[in-house]
């Protein structure tokens, strides 16, 4: 008898019901959004010196997984897609540390725009947010540009790891505007969804999880991130008055190589910067932000 | 001193909490400590413990459900998510579905470009591009999307009289109209973003070529393709609904997803990425140059078409989804979980009891 009492109490689902009921289950979308929300006025709230530390912080980890995406695939010949699967796989950690400790990234705030839609922080506040996590990033990034020239580690493999950064910043400062916008678009698209799946995790592993794939993606795929260009392209400015790296680079490529445009100002700017950070902006903001805050949001201005 | 194998026979619902509090009386001094019941009882030998009654579960223990959910919880669950998706209007459903349409050709542009060169022996490649491919599922899962192939499984609330038959095709025709706007919104920044300049044009070459094989497949081929990659695709969504947190949905569809890319099935949503892009790429010739020089002969791209695309392509893709979502995943587990009482089971009895209010 004892026997089928516990069956029962297995199997029916009443019994279960019945017990106290804690939610763990991972956020539905729902929640994610108001969950988004909620974290982007307490973000638009935060005040200047700290959101400009954090966003310090962000640019410093941004530009950490840049160089190590560099290192690891300086060399490859072939199979390029592969290679460019493993470097974006370790630049998620860079999202990851970001995510986890909470630094402010430029195109990861894009999101704070949800609570600017839903009505509950000003404009200026996210305008204010965006801009002291630009500049901050900037910083960061620059630091990092300071730390590793000093380190020499560009010298690794024969001046073939400086080489790299050297082609990668000149493909970067050739691209035309239209081109550089789409790729900015697509970029933030995928940093912003990656940390709107994070919004749905209970634990770290969550997070890094629902990270890796966005984020690897958007680096294997070659998109632009301005907070990586912010690290990739004045460290290539700074290599190309090194002979050696400059040797290197025309080995690797067999030809002379153009770098009129590798300059601070017109090269970095205006042909790079610019158009990249309007697509992240318009990428983060209306397709991720605006076209989640329309679908879960929107009735509840009312 | 007593022997404690007195605290054994005790049989509640709880039994594990009460076992857990019943351990401390390995000595005599805690067991004291803990209840005055249990020192009664461990004192007695063993002979008459067995016969005495089960001990009363301390008031403060609680049980909590933290377990995956079950497969019978699954199908209710489904149940209960296809009366949500229902409701929607019609401005959520096509938004989430256009999202659903990026989200799946962002998965597919990522699985394009990593193998566009690879080396690797064809099954390998083919399993990476799968894995890589999962990006999209997971953020239709994750992020929340109305794929429609996925949401073949509303049908368990159909046959479960939950939501009307109007509600299904609303739900699936707003979705599909949505995937296809979605992937066609991602091929014209894809192709804006020039990334199949990448490798020397290899990855338009490996789009183009993937998008040729789609278009000159059988009826029968791509039908047959279209059922068992619903199939899969249904079953990775079935799979996160046991799932409680985001690694749990991850892990488990990753493995089916990839699955069916690598197995080179069809998927309809995934298609209206690829063979636009070819159709698209078809126009450039350098594209062109490179997928010969990769195929190793010269390609007959006469089937890349709009029209290939549809007839050749979706028209039985779809059906075959419909097919494999539908019948083989949705009415199947419908009838193994949910079907009323009276059924052609033999042992008669139920064999999942729901708790149906």
């Amino acid at each position: 008898m004892s026997d089928k009492a516990e069956e029962k109490s297995v199997t029916s689902t009443s019994q279960i019901s019945s017990t106290p009921f804690i939610d763990i289950d991972a956020y539905a979308p729902i929640k994610m959004a108001n969950r988004v929300g909620q974290v982007g006025i307490a973000k638009a709230n935060l005040g200047a010196l700290t959101t400009f530390a954090l966003s310090i912080l962000a640019g410093v980890f941004i530009a950490l997984g840049i160089q190590l995406s560099m290192m690891v695939t300086h060399t490859a010949t072939s199979n390029l897609g592969l290679n460019a699967l493993v470097g974006g796989v370790v630049f998620t950690m860079s999202l990851i540390l970001i995510v986890i400790t909470g630094a402010e990234l430029f195109t990861g705030n894009c999101l704070i725009a949800m609570s600017f839609f839903a009505g509950k922080i000003a404009g200026k506040d996210l305008t204010r947010n965006l801009i002291i996590a630009f500049f901050g990033n900037f910083v960061g990034a620059l630091t990092v540009v300071f730390w590793i020239y000093v380190s020499a580690q560009w010298t690794t493999n024969n001046y073939l790891l400086g080489a790299k950064i050297v082609i990668a910043a000149i493909d970067k400062v050739n691209m035309p505007f239209e081109v550089a916008f789409a790729r900015g678009v697509l970029c933030n698209t995928l940093v912003c969804l990656g940390i709107w799946l994070c919004f749905s995790a209970r634990n770290n592993l969550d997070k890094i999880l629902s990270l890796l794939w966005p984020i690897a993606c958007l680096i294997a795929c070659g998109f632009e991130h301005c907070v990586v260009n912010m690290w990739l392209i004045p460290m290539g400015i700074i290599l190309k008055g090194n002979r050696f790296v400059i040797e290197a680079a025309e080995r690797v490529q067999g030809e002379n190589l153009d770098i009129a445009n590798l300059t601070f100002a017109k090269g970095f700017l205006v042909n790079n910067l610019f158009p990249v950070v309007l697509g992240n902006l318009f990428g983060g903001i209306v397709l991720v932000a605006g076209v989640y805050w329309f679908i879960f949001l929107r009735q509840s201005r009312k | 001193m007593a022997e404690n194998k007195a605290t054994k026979p005790v049989k509640t619902a709880k039994s594990t909490k009460v076992t857990k509090a019943a351990k401390p009386s390995k000595s005599a001094k805690t067991a004291k400590a803990t209840t005055s019941v249990k020192v009664s009882r461990s004192s007695k030998p063993a002979k008459t413990a067995k016969v005495s009654k089960p001990v009363e579960t301390p008031k403060h223990t609680q049980v909590f459900d933290l377990d995956a959910y079950s497969p019978a919880q699954i199908a209710t669950r489904i149940d209960a998510v296809a009366a949500v998706k229902a409701k929607y209007n019609t401005a959520q459903t096509f938004w989430m579905g256009v999202n659903a349409g990026v989200f799946i050709a962002l998965g597919a542009q990522f699985a394009t470009l990593v193998i566009s060169d690879s080396t690797l022996h064809f099954g390998l490649t083919k399993i990476i591009a799968g894995v890589v491919f999962s990006l999209g599922l997971i953020l239709v899962v994750v992020g929340g999307a109305e794929l429609f192939t996925g949401n073949c499984l509303i049908i368990i609330g159909y046959v479960d009289k939950k939501i009307t038959k109007r509600e299904v095709f609303d739900n699936w025709s707003v979705a599909f109209i949505g995937n296809l706007v979605g992937s066609l919104v991602a091929v014209f920044w894809m192709y804006q973003s020039h990334q199949w300049e990448f490798f020397n044009y290899m990855v338009g070459a490996k789009a183009l070529l993937i998008a040729n094989k789609k278009v000159n497949l059988s009826f029968e081929a791509a039908f047959a393709r279209g059922v068992l990659c619903n199939s899969m695709v249904c079953l990775a969504v079935w799979l996160c609904f046991s799932a409680r947190n985001v690694t749990d949905k991850i892990i488990s569809l990753t493995f089916p997803v990839a699955g069916f890319i690598a197995s080179g099935f069809e998927h309809c949503v995934a298609n209206m990425y690829f063979i636009p892009m070819g159709i698209v790429l078809k126009t450039k010739p350098e594209v062109v140059a490179a997928a010969e020089k990769m195929a190793g002969k010269t390609l007959n791209l006469s089937q890349l078409t709009w029209k290939g695309f549809i007839v050749n392509n979706q028209f039985p893709v779809i059906i075959g989804n419909v097919v494999g979502g539908v019948l083989l995943v949705g009415i199947m587990f419908w009838l193994i979980y949910l079907r009323p009482k009276l059924n052609i089971s033999f042992s008669l009895k139920e064999d999942f009891p729901q708790d149906k209010k």
